[in-house]
């Protein structure tokens, strides 16, 4: 079963279409991707789905059930663009704040509170006012409030915001252990790299519209484009494999080539060894998330 | 239930640290011991001396006002937070993403908004009691009769503030509720009762008039119920349908705080 199931989800601001008959489901143990840039809908459609703010049309199912029964939430843990911390108080007190929200138990809340601070290392620091702690302190804090309940569902705007390199892989670890687990994630990030690392699949959405979905190894995969490396370049390689279908770079050893419908690498294979060259590697060219994002938002314009 | 106190919780850890909310409790403090400072056995007032049942009902309505007033300050300082302080602050998105209705988020925070101003204007109370028992050598608990039956003037300027700060922007709800305070003493005094029957008045003006008796909330009202009823004064049954008045008055502001509130998209 699904976790997260939308159905012609519209958002509208007076004249704004901030959300247009976006569609998707999240099932269980996934990780999906929210991309876009400022103000495309990724945080609308977060805010939706915790009922922060109401659809102007379209249906959200959170477990199969209707995503207004508040009694949901338990099962979701959610991390804001920029998390608004009670920057009044202690980092081990925000947190057993969260627990009672959440309805856990004394004993559950202490335990999963001293787990998550000695998890985000910030156990030391756990008497330290989060007015005090630096802006990477605060985001694990952000984090860490969102995992407390162990939730089904995580809700992540921006999870690595502000955080240096160990700790992003450090959550991004995390989300992958939870995710492992059953848990699914629905992830908007600006940081394109990570997202190929953390997400199975990935919408991207411009001015509420959704311009393209799908798994992110077919995203990143360019039609019929492959790598070639070979032992030595000749240029009657070129004359042959144009046979078959295109080059479209050549970087030394390294081709790129394109073939034509009908193609496949076994035919680059024979081709290159008739020329008695050897082939090092052949894979499937793949570009950059950023490229193809930049690439289908320029389109859509 | 926990999730409830979870919000109290929250909510107590905010205006704990509060620099406002210490301020106003030092200079409640100071005004309550301040005006011990002149409680003696013989009092004079218009130059007329006051001495024994007298003089602790003097004493006692003195307290009342001081103790009152400085928790109806409060209540204003604290009611223009209780629904848009997190709302401000963003925070209201990490509470909300948590299994908590927004009615149950609200209630929490106007039980918290109550129960401080509340217990503000106890300690308060407490202390005059205490200095007036030592000065003037009395044994009287009546004065916590009349605190009392105060509650509800707390209760109704938290929620009436409330509401006005989910209309208004914070520091105007603040001020329209403390210049509503201030009216209620006009309202509260039987100039306009008085005005309302007397039949030399135009139908019109008495209907405004009625008008503003029902919009404006009895907060003085009630306050003089609390003291004929501390002092053992006769209360007329008009004065008590004062106290439905503020109880109706109540009702409607937490129908209303809901309602909006339940509206609202963060």
């Amino acid at each position: 079963m699904p976790l997260i199931e939308t159905y012609n989800l519209s958002k509208r601001y007076g004249d704004i279409l901030a959300l247009n008959n976006l569609c998707f489901k999240l099932e269980e143990g996934e990780s999906l991707a929210l991309l876009g840039r400022n103000g495309a809908g990724k945080t609308t459609t977060m805010k939706l789905i915790l009922e922060l703010i109401r659809p102007t049309s379209g249906t959200i199912k959170v477990i199969g059930r209707d995503h207004r029964d508040h009694n949901l939430r338990r099962e979701i843990g959610y991390l804001p663009e920029e998390p608004a911390l009670p920057m009044y108080a202690k980092a081990k007190n925000a947190l057993l704040y969260y627990g009672m929200l959440l309805g856990l138990d004394r004993k559950t809340r202490n335990r999963r509170v001293d787990e998550l601070l000695h998890r985000m290392g910030l156990y030391e620091d756990r008497n330290r006012m989060l007015n005090e702690y630096s802006r990477g302190m605060q985001q694990r804090v952000a984090f860490a409030q969102a995992i407390i309940g162990e939730p089904k569902i995580l809700i992540l705007d921006e999870p690595t915001a502000g955080l240096d390199p160990i700790w992003r892989k450090e959550i991004r670890s995390i989300i992958k252990e939870m995710t492992n687990s059953g848990c699914a994630a629905l992830i908007s990030s600006h940081i394109l790299a990570e997202i190929e690392l953390e997400c199975d699949r990935a919408i991207i959405i411009d001015k509420g519209n959704t311009i393209k979905e799908g798994k992110i190894d077919e995203l990143i995969s360019v039609g019929r484009q492959y790598s070639v490396v070979v032992s030595e370049f000749k240029r009657g390689l070129i004359t042959g494999i144009e046979k078959i279908g295109k080059v479209i770079e050549i970087d030394g050893n390294k081709l790129r080539i394109e073939l034509k419908p009908g193609y496949s690498p076994q035919d680059i294979i024979e081709i290159v060894n008739k020329k008695k060259v050897d082939i090092v590697s052949i894979s499937i060219f793949k570009v950059a998330l950023e490229d193809i994002f930049s690439e289908l938002v320029k389109e859509k314009k | 239930m926990i999730r409830f106190c979870g919000i109290i919780y929250g909510y107590f850890s905010y205006i704990g640290r509060r620099k406002t909310f210490y301020l106003v409790l030092g200079l409640g403090v100071l005004f309550v011991l301040i005006s011990g400072c002149f409680y003696s056995e013989n009092i004079t007032i218009n130059q007329r001396l006051i001495q024994g049942e007298n003089l602790i009902k003097v004493v006692r309505s003195i307290t009342l006002y001081l103790s009152i007033f400085w928790g109806m300050i409060l209540g204003i300082l604290i009611g223009i937070s209780t629904a848009t302080g997190e709302v401000e602050n963003r925070h209201i998105e990490l509470v909300l993403s948590k299994p908590i209705t927004r009615t149950e988020y609200i209630l929490a925070r106007l039980l918290t908004a109550f129960i401080i101003s509340f217990s503000i204007t106890l300690v308060m109370s407490i202390i005059s009691w205490v200095i007036y028992t030592l000065r003037l050598n009395v044994f009287d608990l009546r004065i916590f009769l009349g605190i009392g039956i105060s509650a509800l003037d707390i209760a109704l300027i938290v929620s009436f503030v409330t509401l006005i700060s989910l209309i208004l922007p914070r520091l105007l709800a603040g001020f329209v509720g403390l210049m509503t305070y201030f009216f209620s003493f006009i309202t509260g005094i039987d100039f306009l009762k008085g005005f309302v029957l007397s039949e030399d008045v135009p139908t019109f003006t008495k209907i405004i008039a009625r008008i503003i008796y029902i919009i404006v909330p009895p907060f003085t009202n009630i306050h003089k119920i609390a003291n004929s009823v501390m002092n053992r004064d006769m209360v007329s049954r008009g004065e008590f349908s004062n106290l439905i008045h503020g109880v109706l008055y109540l009702i409607i502001c937490l129908f209303l705080i809901i309602s909006i509130f339940r509206r609202k998209e963060f």
